[in-house]
């Protein structure tokens, strides 16, 4: 029996279809990690089902998450609101203050360092630099800013090899200093440094600028490097010299990029700035650990709350920020 | 001339808000008592940072403290832990992905266009704020909890690793989604496929590139997490690194600055190759 035509052209399409060596080979080896870290027994990760780990996690939902005033007297919703108005008052309204302020001034620092530092990572003359027109393209009409910058951060769009290496070793040095910073977790950065700084909140806001200010500038270099060439150019038919060009045609044209990238840094700099405090610093990761030292569950559940809302709300806020920019 | 420059949107405007940021900073540095002095390092701390960074030429070979006989070499010790910290990553991972692909479409436009019933309305929004409300708890944060809710153990690690990862991969995939290409979807669609159908084999294949790029590179911030996880008592690398810390035994930290440095190094390397590879 021959095959009908039909069947031939569904063979022909199957054989031609396009097939993703990159994906199957890391689909494959990411599955097959997985699955060895799940049911291989060294990680013992059967255990977490096991009878004792339920037993505790009852005992978490029903005895140890009531705070002990409430478990006293027994009373009821009214104590509950009463004992978190208390910590709240006493210490974690403060702690969340400084969690933001921790943030804020970290941003600031990484979004000025990494302006100034990638005005000189960029590379001069972005119209000779073989940048894809697909990229360019999507430069242009970005679809969701977010999402973007996100992946950007990703490096998604950054490793590109088909740009001509024409930078002098000044803006290649900086680049390879952008992904370092970038690579170490801050959380590791802080916890070195306040071991030799002073006791103050510096460690927390100089780890949480240098990872931020290494993403930023790298951003940052790739907005610069994107801007349309034409301002630039006429510039410099003009006389203009690289800084003239830089400040006068380059950064305007990537300001609007540039605070809606900030923005978004912004927001999870407030996510890392609450952990930060176990370091030693006054924030709400440093009452979280301080009140797991005292065994005070409900207070360290209630202060995960109160990290969880002010991230909730700066997240609120650069959208809305990034949404009116553009 | 002047019309073809873009619509200047009040460029002193620009001058003044970067002004205010930076006042800002300023500002708030002052009022929690950031002071440019705090800045240098006192005697004992300067002491301690020529003895850290003294550690990185000679970083420890073998164990410099007592270790109970019969106990593992220190590479040995390093190379069990290096393992824990790649495999804890991976199952939360594994475990995120398994979650986010579903929410993703929850959450996605592209699941919901055209689609006008009470369900349409409401589906994507209670699940793009049930991503916000994943993400919004810090993964040591809820290291933490688990650690009191189920005991130390890695499982309680991977999950407190899980959950966050679950709510950014949703969000990214979701709107990788709906900016893949939809012409396969619209074909399918057209000649009658459901909208399960067409969402799974013609809107899936066209993303499948991005969400596997984007995954990778979460998976190199699990594996950041996984090791700072060890901080907190859970047996990755961290966890040496910080008790050598702590005793001041400054080489044998470097030798486990060196393991996580290596390990990252290999992973961003292998990681941006096989993204070049699913580009092309």
């Amino acid at each position: 029996m021959s095959p009908s035509p039909l069947d031939k052209r569904i063979a022909e399409l199957r054989r031609t279809r396009s097939r993703s060596l990159g994906l199957r080979l890391g689909g494959t080896i990411f599955a097959c990690f997985v699955l060895y870290a799940w049911f291989s027994p060294s990680l013992e990760l059967h255990n977490l089902f096991a009878e004792d780990r339920r037993e505790n996690l009852q005992r978490f939902f029903t005895v140890d998450l009531v705070p002990l005033s409430v478990q006293r007297d027994g009373s009821g919703l009214l104590g509950w609101f009463a004992w978190a108005l208390g910590v709240l008052q006493d210490r974690a309204l403060l702690a969340s203050a400084q969690t933001l302020g921790l943030a804020i001034v970290a941003i600031v620092i990484a979004a000025g360092g990494a302006a100034i530092l990638a005005s000189f990572a960029a590379r001069e003359d972005p119209s000779s630099t073989g940048i894809s027109s697909r990229e360019k393209d999507n430069f242009c009409e970005v679809p969701t800013e977010d999402s973007q910058s996100q992946r950007a951060d990703a490096g998604a769009c950054s490793t590109d090899t088909s740009r001509k290496a024409s930078s002098p070793w000044l803006g290649r040095c900086l680049r390879l200093g952008f992904g370092l910073t970038r690579s170490l977790p801050e959380y590791l950065l802080a916890f070195l440094m306040a071991a030799t700084l002073p006791h103050t909140a510096w460690p927390a806001v100089l780890a949480l600028a240098l990872h931020n200010g290494g993403i930023l500038g790298r951003l940052f270099t790739e907005t610069l490097e994107n801007v349309p060439a034409g301002p630039g150019r006429s510039l410099q038919a003009s006389g203009a010299g690289p800084v003239q060009t830089t400040l006068l045609a380059a950064w305007p044209e990537a300001f609007t990029r540039a605070v809606a990238l900030t923005f978004y840094r912004f927001e999870t700099c407030v996510r890392d700035a609450t952990v930060l405090g176990m370091v030693g610093i006054g924030s709400i990761g440093y009452l979280v650990v301080e009140a797991r030292a005292r065994q005070d569950v409900p207070e360290q559940f209630l202060l995960v709350l109160c990290g969880a809302s002010i991230v909730l709300a700066s997240d609120l806020l650069s959208r809305m920020v990034r949404r009116r920019l553009r | 001339m002047k019309h073809d420059l873009p619509p200047g949107r009040g460029k002193p405007m620009r001058l003044l808000a970067l002004l205010a940021f930076a006042l800002l900073g300023v500002l708030v540095a002052g009022l929690m008592g950031l002071m440019p002095g705090d800045l240098i390092p006192r005697e004992s701390g300067a002491r301690t940072a020529m003895d850290f960074f003294q550690g990185a030429l000679r970083p420890a070979l073998q164990h410099n403290n007592w270790v109970p006989p019969g106990a593992p070499s220190l590479f040995e010790a390093i190379a069990a832990a290096t393992q824990r910290t790649i495999l804890i990553a991976f199952a939360a991972l594994g475990l995120a992905l398994v979650f986010a692909l579903p929410l993703a479409f929850l959450g996605a436009e592209c699941t919901w266009k055209g689609n006008t019933s009470l369900l349409a309305r409401w589906v994507p929004k209670s699940t793009r704020l049930g991503i916000a409300l994943l993400r919004s708890v810090h993964e040591y944060l809820l290291a933490l909890l688990f650690l009191a809710a189920i005991g130390l153990s890695p499982g309680a690690g991977v999950l407190a690793l899980a959950l966050p990862a679950t709510g950014i991969l949703a969000k990214i995939f979701g709107e990788l989604l709906d900016e893949a290409q939809t012409h396969p979807f619209r074909a399918m669609e057209n000649l009658g496929a459901t909208r399960a159908t067409a969402l799974l084999f013609g809107t899936l294949p066209r993303a499948l590139p991005d969400l596997a790029a984007y995954t990778f590179y979460r998976l190199e911030c699990a594996l950041r997490g996984s090791f700072i996880l060890g901080f907190f008592g859970f047996p990755t690398l961290g966890l040496g690194l910080r008790l050598a810390f702590e005793e001041g035994d400054y080489p044998t930290v470097w030798t486990y600055l060196y393991a996580l440095i290596a390990l990252m190094v290999i992973f961003e390397l292998s990681s941006a190759a096989m993204r070049r590879r699913l580009r092309s």
